[in-house]
């Protein structure tokens, strides 16, 4: 008699020939062995013939009404670049701000020997101009600037968090 | 192009946000993800829930799919956990109308001997298949759904293609032995 293994394997179309044979002989001299082969051959072939079950006509419709359809998530990123690209900008001013001063000192340094020029109107005006708005708006950017990311740093937080908290 | 690099293109497209590319598939595996469901709850509604449940996990967690598994293994697994959750859930037998053996007969009425014989015998296997464990269920599904290979299968429910094998057996076996019951019991109310 062969096992159940081997018969699922017949079913299945993948028993080696010795199995083959000995089902083959089996099956012709032994009623046990027949009927007992026939009832696993008609559950295999219910099993193989068993229909592929339909959802309702309204299936796909229902999914794509359950499935979300905005992208909160791009807009939250493209405002997450934005703010961290701020204190590369800030920083980024900052420098250019350094390089113009030290060039202009250098361009503006004193020479051991004292020599008497005549006043270059031009230079005067630019340097009274650089003095008096250039640096006065130079602060007032970095204070501007300073300001901003003290309130979106730390005063924010905190309003947000209070809010919460008495909420 | 094979069906596993049709999915592939699909998921690719759902990823950079193509809804039509979601329509498209769940039209390529709704039937397959019911009929597992549906073998699992024997509740047909049940099924559809649990279906529909699964496409909505697998939109969720697109991003998460790293094309390493094959979708379908991924996906069935997905279907799998959420019937057997539903299945612990509702304990309580729950039959389904369609299935049920009144419903079959008032089916069968106009069908042929021929049908009315191959519809009870269906019948009575979707029936001792609720005796066998959910593995066993999907094993069997998916075995003679014929769409995935031993191993893929055996994926599924995280065990080797050799185990799988041995529970296909053993599953089928005892799928005889609830089928040699239910036709003693048959006989017996006709007598």
């Amino acid at each position: 008699m062969l096992t159940d293994e081997q018969i699922f394997d017949i079913l299945d179309g993948c028993a080696d020939a010795e199995v083959l044979q000995q089902h083959t002989y089996l099956l012709a001299n032994s009623g046990v062995y027949q009927q007992y082969f026939k009832e696993l051959e008609s559950i295999h072939l219910d099993l193989a013939q068993m229909p592929l079950e339909h959802t309702s006509v309204s299936f796909t419709e229902n999914v794509l009404a359950a499935t979300p359809v905005a992208k909160p998530k791009v807009i939250s990123v493209k405002k997450k670049d934005w703010s961290r690209k701020l204190p590369y900008i800030f920083f980024g001013t900052m420098v250019a701000i350094l390089v113009v001063s030290v060039i202009i000192a250098i361009f503006y340094q004193p020479t051991s020997a004292t020599v008497q020029q005549e006043p270059n109107i031009l230079i005067k005006e630019l340097s009274d101009l650089f003095s008096k708005y250039f640096t006065q708006l130079g602060i007032l950017l970095n204070l501007i600037v300073m300001l901003a990311l003290f309130d979106k740093k730390i005063l924010r937080p905190y309003f947000k968090q209070r809010r919460i908290s008495l909420g | 192009m094979n069906d596993e690099q049709k999915d592939i293109i699909l998921l690719k497209r759902i990823q950079s946000g193509d809804r039509l590319a979601y329509k498209e598939l769940i039209n390529r595996h709704k039937d397959y993800a019911f009929t597992v469901a549906f073998r699992i709850l024997n509740s047909r509604e049940d099924a559809e829930e649990i279906a529909q449940d699964a496409f909505l996990q697998v939109y969720k967690n697109i991003h998460t799919f790293n094309f390493e598994a094959k979708f379908t293994t991924w996906f069935y697994r997905i279907v799998f956990n959420a019937a057997l959750m539903q299945k612990r859930k509702s304990r309580i037998f729950t039959e389904d109308i369609e299935a049920s053996p009144q419903a079959s007969m008032v089916s069968n009425l106009s069908d042929s001997s021929e049908d009315v014989r191959k519809n009870e015998r269906q019948q009575a296997i979707r029936q001792a298949m609720q005796q066998l464990s959910a593995d066993d269920v999907l094993l069997i599904t998916l075995f003679y759904l014929q769409e995935q290979s031993l191993e893929e299968i055996a994926a599924v429910i995280k065990i080797s293609a050799e185990t799988a094998k041995v529970k296909i057996h053993r599953a089928r076996k005892r799928l005889a032995e609830e089928m040699r019951k239910h036709w003693k019991e048959e006989v017996k109310s006709l007598l």
